[in-house]
């Protein structure tokens, strides 16, 4: 079920009208109907894909069951708290593996072996890849590692667990929650917070903004320039390039944007995942604002536990290398992501080596109104180097990124694009309006955090309508473009 | 709570009247751009196939047959009337077929040439230029020639359609395109506008049509309709459309697909997709769209085959 759709404008009333009136008097209950809601959302796509989650979350909860166990017998003990961690690791790593990444390997070591004249007879399997099975499964991870290491208690309410793996709002493209943040929300009882929702509407109102008119619109002008490259212009690639980047932003942020507000409306928090990428200052920024929960849950369970960057230089170009590398390959089985990783490893490390990985924490422009020319500046390289790694993320294949970019150092380059100009000015139009909102918002969680408050009452309304106006005319087709890390 | 539910129920009905208001626009005449569309040429082609003599031979499908043959070729080699009904592929494969079981005589040759996009995705059911001609071209008259799933697809462009109407441009400096206009074609339904024109070459992108979106749905729905034509009394013949080679060998798969439906469906079939294949030198300014030299080749292969289907038939 795609949050762009009637079927979830039908769904998420009725969910929320239930959770709120008819189960909130019972925790246990009001968990339940959480798991239920969030099975029927998942399950909308192919009721096959429950078995998979129900399955890790069950591994992952007596995981952590089997560890409080092995605790509490201090003496005897059968199996090792590590062991006991690691295999529900591999486990879940496995599963991951086999559905997302076995064929990639199979076919790869065929092609090794065909280059040096060995034909392989391997098979490969006929697979549906689960829609966002790497972010429940990193989900699910990061509460067997957190059990591990004494970061949180291990639970016995099976409920809770299930509806911390698969609640519904979170659950195809996240944010990628910890077990910390989330799962004791639901040990509590929640209370309906009226400024919370209120903003968790808001929040919801810009992620449709960004997904249904800023991405959906550049998807259409990027997938005619990606589908057939070698007949653009040098300026109608770039450009493709640029609205590639503002469709991904749009189109993640987006869902993300949607997805916590309407955690919101149920009373969970969730943790933020975009923070305004694009008005970065250096590589480092960018990936401080960029898939938050991902950046950060690699970090904190593969960086720091090599030993992040207090150990030696040839130790942080591996820790740099091995994190970045991971992370293009956990986007999907295919060489394009690895590149696109090893491509911002190698713009990471030198700020890194040379310590200017933290420069900038604060919010550009603090405190005015414009950036300065040096912050445009840098603002300005900092994308177009994020634009250069997006070719090879969007491309089919490594050769095909090459030849996009030859084939735009041309001197059409300087010249509009023939055709497709009123596609062109439309893109334009909304990635600008959208800059500007979120510019002047910088420093708040979302873009309409606070965006009109100055305003007459009246006049704000009217904006907010205009706004849900414009995105119901745009999605009248109904069958919006899929979110593109619900393939991830 | 309370205030919350009924702040938003406010909000979604104050958006729903918006809406209502909005859809209101749906009855403005159409703009003066619009009017001189290609789509408009339909009244002109309804009236063919009423008035036009039997015996008659009729062709219907995409743009690949308006700018794919010359009539006259036709006429002169079998001596029976031609009409082409063909206006664009947006129209969607069933209106056009269904459209045309309106005006049908018993005795007629149905010549029926989809592009092969018709048989990926749900193209068959329409797109934006479906909606135009049911609510502009036939003033809503053939909206009872639409499925359920045909109304909901034409909904969804209408959005679209009404803010069209606000735009400036379709009210100023108003010519008719001299190959997409209302008056592009000859007296048999034919595009001849462009047949003294030079090539457009710079304007055509090759396509490739990928297997995976392949669509059941529409060897069903020609059955049935052909079913309908033959209780009728009519002979209905299916044939390949034109294209681009380029295109045609980046789609290969999908073509063979395609073929290979249509036989396993014994529909009586016009010669084969290599056949009118079509070199690229021979396409006018779409994978489509053949220029002067490209349409006579494709008439005299497809007065071939008709000759073979008819005589066996005969």
């Amino acid at each position: 079920m795609l949050f762009n759709t009637i079927t979830f404008a039908v769904f998420s009333p009725i969910v929320f009208l239930l959770y709120w009136f008819v189960f909130q008097r019972n925790l246990k209950l009001q968990n339940f109907f959480i798991v239920v809601a969030s099975y029927v959302f998942y399950g909308w796509w192919d009721w096959r894909f429950l078995l998979l989650i129900a399955f890790t979350s069950l591994c992952s909860w007596v995981c952590g069951l089997l560890i409080q166990h092995t605790d509490n017998q201090q003496d005897k003990q059968l199996f090792s708290r590590k062991f006991i961690s690691i295999s529900n690791i591999v486990l879940n790593l496995g599963i991951l593996g086999i559905f997302k990444y076995y064929n990639f390997f199979v076919e790869s070591f065929i092609s090794a072996f065909a280059s040096i004249g060995i034909n392989l007879q391997l098979h490969t399997l006929k697979l549906i890849l689960p829609i966002g099975i790497s972010f429940y499964t990193f989900q699910a991870l990061s509460y067997s590692i957190d059990v591990y290491k004494r970061k949180i208690e291990p639970t016995k309410d099976i409920v809770a667990f299930f509806a911390y793996i698969g609640f519904f709002p979170l659950l195809v493209a996240g944010p990628i929650e910890r077990a910390t943040n989330l799962l004791p929300q639901f040990y509590k009882k929640r209370t309906f917070d009226y400024k919370n929702a209120v903003d968790g509407v808001r929040q919801i109102l810009w992620g449709l903004f960004k997904k249904i008119v800023v991405a959906d619109n550049c998807a259409t002008y990027v997938n005619t320039i990606f589908e057939n490259p070698q007949d653009q212009t040098g300026s109608a690639l770039l450009l493709g390039a640029v609205f590639f980047a503002f469709q991904i932003y749009g189109d993640f942020s987006g869902y993300s944007d949607i997805a916590i507000g309407v955690a919101r409306l149920f009373g969970i928090n969730a943790m933020r995942n975009f923070a305004y990428p694009y008005f970065s200052r250096d590589i480092a920024e960018f990936w401080r604002r960029w898939h938050i929960s991902l950046t950060t849950w690699f970090r904190d369970y593969v960086y720091i536990p090599l030993g992040g960057s207090r150990v030696s230089k040839a130790k942080i170009v591996r820790n740099t290398f091995i994190i970045f590398l991971v992370s293009g390959f956990w986007h999907g089985a295919n060489c394009t992501f690895i590149v696109w990783g090893a491509f911002h490893a190698l713009l990471f490390l030198p700020l890194i080596l040379f310590n200017q990985n933290r420069k900038y924490t604060n919010t550009v422009a603090e405190g005015r109104n414009f950036p300065n020319i040096k912050e445009i500046f840098q603002m300005g390289v900092t994308f177009l180097l994020v634009v250069i790694g997006w070719v090879f993320f969007r491309a089919d294949s490594i050769e095909m990124a090459f030849e996009y970019f030859i084939d735009m150092i041309d001197r059409s380059l300087i010249y509009l694009p023939p055709t497709d100009r009123i596609r062109i000015f439309k893109c334009l139009f909304f990635v600008l309006c959208m800059l500007s909102v979120e510019w002047i918002q910088r420093g708040k969680q979302h873009g309409l955090e606070t965006f009109g408050f100055g305003w007459n009452k009246y006049l704000r309304y009217f904006f907010y309508l205009t706004l849900a106006f414009i995105i119901l005319i745009v999605n009248l087709r109904g069958r919006g473009h899929d979110f593109i890390y619900f393939q991830f | 709570m309370k205030k919350f539910i009924l702040k938003l129920l406010l909000f979604v009905s104050l958006l729903i009247l918006l809406f209502g208001l909005f859809l209101l626009f749906l009855f403005l005449p159409s703009t003066p751009r619009a009017s001189k569309s290609l789509l408009f040429a339909e009244i002109k082609k309804d009236s063919l196939l009423i008035a036009t003599p039997s015996t008659r031979i009729v062709f219907v499908g995409g743009s690949n047959l308006s700018f794919g043959v010359n009539c006259q070729l036709i006429k002169d080699s079998l001596k029976i009337n031609p009409i082409n009904t063909a206006i664009h592929a947006g129209i969607g494969i069933k209106y056009m077929l269904e459209k045309t079981l309106k005006y049908i005589k018993k005795g007629d040759i149905i010549v029926f040439v989809p592009e092969y996009e018709h048989f990926y995705s749900d193209w068959n059911i329409g797109s934006p230029e479906l909606l135009r001609t049911v609510i502009e071209v036939n003033n809503r008259s053939n909206v009872n020639l639409l499925s359920k799933k045909q109304l909901y697809n034409c909904f969804s462009y209408i959005g679209i359609f009404i803010l069209s109407k606000f735009n400036p441009f379709e009210y100023i400096n108003i010519e008719e395109n001299d190959v997409y206009g209302v008056n592009s074609f000859n007296e048999y339904g034919d595009v001849d506008a462009h047949w003294n024109l030079e090539n457009r070459h710079d304007e055509i992108t090759s396509n490739t049509i990928d297997i995976t979106g392949y669509n059941p749905e529409v060897i069903v729905e020609i059955r049935q309709i052909m079913d309908k034509l033959q209780e009728k009394g009519c002979i209905f013949l299916v044939s390949y459309p034109c294209f681009q080679e380029t295109s045609f060998n980046n789609s290969i798969e999908a073509i063979k697909k395609v073929e290979e439906d249509l036989k396993n469906n014994t529909f009586k079939i016009l010669g084969t997709p290599e056949r009118y294949m079509m070199s690229d030198s021979l396409m006018f300014d779409t994978v489509y769209h053949l220029n002067k030299q490209g349409l006579e080749r494709r008439t005299k292969l497809l007065i071939e085959d008709l000759k073979t289907v008819l005589h066996g038939i005969n």
